[in-house]
């Protein structure tokens, strides 16, 4: 039987929508046993609600078909490799039974704002009183504290509060937003991370501790090369340029919506490409380079991206062209790499291919043990097999709303 | 932090961003990190100061026998051992075999990984933002595709290096085994748009977002980002500022519309917005929970009050100059990070750690 790297590691995780969904699911990749706990009463926000149209319309072409809740690709894109339950943690019965699950548990995950913790009855120095070793990771928008920390915050509110919107921008006073809400994935990255350097802490020391990711801080993180320059910050990264390279820009092809990148990564791949491009070299690199890159653009914008691609890349410059995801879904470099999982999708769906673990391991590598969990669906698996409870006493929990799955009843 | 203060990494530099930056989150979090560079290597001293502080400098030439074997004697007490595909004349693959099954976890990190047919294709962080999806995504309907700015697919990728070498060290003290771990930074963004992937083949797409500016609005002294999509969200802003919302009107019927209708969204808001100023929206908003953020420059950022409370950036001392830059990325809680930082000078740390490495004289440079 295969064995992976984190299969010792028990996880008890509250977190919601994408952040610390994906900061789980890279665990649950390498192994970590991971019960995530939803609400009867309130479902992941990504789930999009028990009744279809509420919430992003994020159901397949086939329909939201009676249980759209399951039927969620942005749920389903990052809860694989977890068993979900339900439980209301504002009932006595629902502490209970969750600090029951913290027992036995070696972490701890959430990302509600800093006083709901403490408010439900299960702040750190609660979860250490029934396990003493327990890591407790939260994910707080802005951290715990500070003046901003009760303050609500996701992807698309953080990426301007980090400066990368600023900088994402066309030119100066054109800022732009991520097509997707990116520092959700950046503190999803950075919670994983923090749950194994806690990890690796605890089983040198024996100690638990609680870290704290600020998602908003982790997105400023992504960008200290900014920062570390001596001149202005604003003066830097428009349009895909680089502090490191004379030449690093996007050019349309002909034909629509067909580009291709090109990078020079010296003053020698600049003169290579001049000389493709038809400019007559001048002395001042500075000049050059934009006489160079607006050569480049007329050059690219008489051929195919196929045909300019080719060209390019057969002199050593760095080229790429810029893929949608029906092209990404068929790259040779990641099919070689036998990198997509196929994962059979909840009520139906059928199999999809999703993307492999962040990182191959040569003896461990990770994979796909469950699909993606349906809304309470193992609630009965953790609470009357790996718990002890009666099967009466969880009848009698389901039929209250505590526990069990979908809408409550 | 001192999380990881008896874990011993050696870096193999040839200025590469990935392995430089994977071994900084080990350094902050503790551990001991030395990071070697070839003699008579380029080096860019405020890429230093972002990447560097708190490594131990040693310059090696480990394209000569002794240096090899000083490479070697020093990874014989390391835990972990990086590179990138910077790093000049380093053969992998030797080490992979000599060293099974050793303890010590080898990571290789790359653009596109360490084989298949692409593998030793010439690439950048742009080339990579654009076969991963994420340049087409970003792009505004006709508009150019974006990359994030910097070198983000780089750092995705020393974020995935540094998960997969600390899974491979929570592997070894199962099993006592190392092992090597290979990380891509195509497939590291891939998997950071997990959602857009499955997005495709639930439903095709995703498309281009239709306006460059999105969720940004303006306001009396610039922008600020409102999330209206959920409903409770909206029905907030409509009684908090008294919105007249005709309801016979579908482009504000609901979540979804308001979503592709935004221009309408900007007008029935604009009456509200050019009279409040960025911060005052934030806090307005904020504290009725609906998201709002402040559109920052990062000049402002760094005399933001919220990230001086809790010391988000750190003064960085290198070759005589200070840089404020980033902090760390995730902290223990209640730990407030250092206010002062250092990077050692280049090879300061070069004979007190390779001594006694070799049987006779002298290090390799």
């Amino acid at each position: 039987m295969k064995r992976y790297p984190l299969e010792h590691v028990r996880i008890v995780d509250l977190t919601q929508a994408w952040a610390g969904s994906y900061a789980l699911q890279l665990l649950g990749d390498f192994g970590a046993d991971i019960v995530k706990i939803e609400s009867r009463s309130r479902p992941d926000p990504w789930r999009g609600g028990f009744e279809a149209g509420r919430g992003l319309a994020a159901y397949p072409t086939s329909g939201p078909g009676d249980r759209p809740y399951n039927r969620a690709y942005l749920a389903n894109s990052v809860n694989r490799n977890k068993r979900a339950i339900t439980l209301d943690l504002s009932s006595s019965d629902g502490v209970e039974i969750f600090l029951e699950l913290v027992r036995e548990a070696d972490v701890v995950t959430e990302n509600f704002t800093p006083r709901v913790m403490n408010n439900l009855g299960i702040g750190f120095e609660v979860l250490r009183s029934v396990r003493p070793s327990i890591i407790l990771l939260s994910m707080p928008a802005f951290g715990l504290s500070g003046p901003y920390s009760d303050f609500p915050g996701i992807g698309g509110t953080i990426e301007p509060m980090s400066g990368n919107s600023w900088l994402l921008g066309e030119s100066p006073g054109q800022p732009q937003v991520s097509g997707v809400m990116y520092p959700d994935a950046v503190a999803g990255l950075n919670g994983a991370a923090a749950v194994l350097a806690a990890l690796q802490h605890r089983e040198a020391t024996g100690e638990g501790v609680h870290m704290e990711v600020s998602q908003h801080e982790s997105m400023i993180a992504m960008l200290g090369e900014f920062f570390a320059q001596d001149a202005a910050v604003e003066s830097f990264a428009y349009r895909n340029s680089d502090l490191a390279y004379p030449l690093n820009a996007i050019f349309a092809a002909l034909g629509q919506e067909d580009w291709i990148t090109v990078t020079a990564r010296n003053n020698e791949e600049l003169c290579v490409l001049a000389e493709i491009v038809g400019v007559t070299p001048i002395e001042d690199d500075a000049i050059r380079a934009n006489e160079i890159e607006a050569a480049t653009a007329l050059w690219v914008q008489s051929r195919t991206a196929d045909e300019a691609e080719r060209c390019l890349a057969s002199t050593g410059l760095a080229v790429g062209r810029v893929r949608s995801m029906s092209e990404v879904l068929a790259c040779p470099q990641l099919n070689a790499r036998a990198y997509w999982q196929l994962v059979e999708q909840p009520e139906g769906i059928g199999a999809v291919p999703m993307p492999g673990p962040i990182a191959q391991l040569s003896v461990t590598p990770g994979g796909v043990r469950l699909p993606p969990a349906r809304h309470g669906e193992h609630s009965r698996e953790v609470l009357v097999d790996r718990l002890g409870i009666s099967p009466d006493k969880f009848a009698e929990l389901a039929s209250k709303g505590i526990t069990g799955e979908g809408p409550p009843p | 932090m001192r999380l990881l203060k008896d874990v011993k990494v050696i870096e193999i530099s040839g200025g590469g961003i990935k392995a430089a930056y994977c071994t900084k989150l080990f350094s902050e979090c503790g551990a001991e990190v030395i990071k070697c560079l070839l003699p008579n290597a380029m080096h860019d001293e405020a890429m230093r100061v972002w990447l560097d502080s708190g490594k131990a400098s040693v310059i090696l030439d480990w394209r000569l026998t002794d240096g090899d074997k000083l490479l070697r004697g020093l990874a014989k007490t390391a835990d972990v051992i990086v590179w990138d595909e910077l790093t000049p004349f380093f053969d992998h693959t030797a080490w992979d075999a000599a060293s099974e099954p050793s303890r010590l976890i080898r990571v290789g990190i790359s653009d596109l990984g360490s084989d298949g047919p692409l593998a030793d294709t010439p690439c950048s962080d742009l080339v990579v933002s654009a076969l991963s999806g994420m340049a087409y995504i970003n792009g505004a309907a006709g508009r150019l595709p974006l990359r994030e700015p910097g070198n983000q697919t780089a750092i995705v990728a020393a974020l995935a290096g540094f998960i997969g070498a600390l899974t491979a060290l929570a592997n070894r003290t199962q099993t006592g085994e190392g092992q090597s771990v290979d990380v891509s930074a195509l497939e590291a963004m891939v998997n950071v748009l997990s959602p857009s992937v499955l997005q495709h083949s639930y439903q095709g797409g995703p498309e281009r977002k239709p306006s460059a500016d999105g969720f940004l609005f303006d306001c009396a002294d610039g922008k600020v980002s409102i999330i209206i999509a959920s409903e409770q969200s909206w029905q907030t802003l409509v009684e908090l500022w008294g919105l007249e919302v005709d309801p016979s009107d579908p482009r504000l019927a609901s979540e979804g519309s308001r979503r592709l209708n935004l221009p309408a969204v900007r007008t029935l808001f604009e009456r509200v917005l050019r009279t409040k100023t960025r911060k005052e929206l934030f806090e307005e908003l904020c504290a009725v929970r609906v998201p709002c953020g402040m559109l920052l420059s990062p000049s402002e950022l760094r005399n933001d009050p919220h990230l001086k409370e809790r010391r988000s950036f750190s003064a960085v001392e290198g070759a005589g100059v200070v840089r404020q830059v980033p902090g760390p990325s995730f902290r223990v809680a209640g730990q407030v990070p250092p206010e002062m930082r250092s990077v050692h000078a280049l090879g300061h740390d070069t004979s007190s750690l390779l001594a006694g490495l070799l049987p006779q004289e002298g290090g390799a440079e």
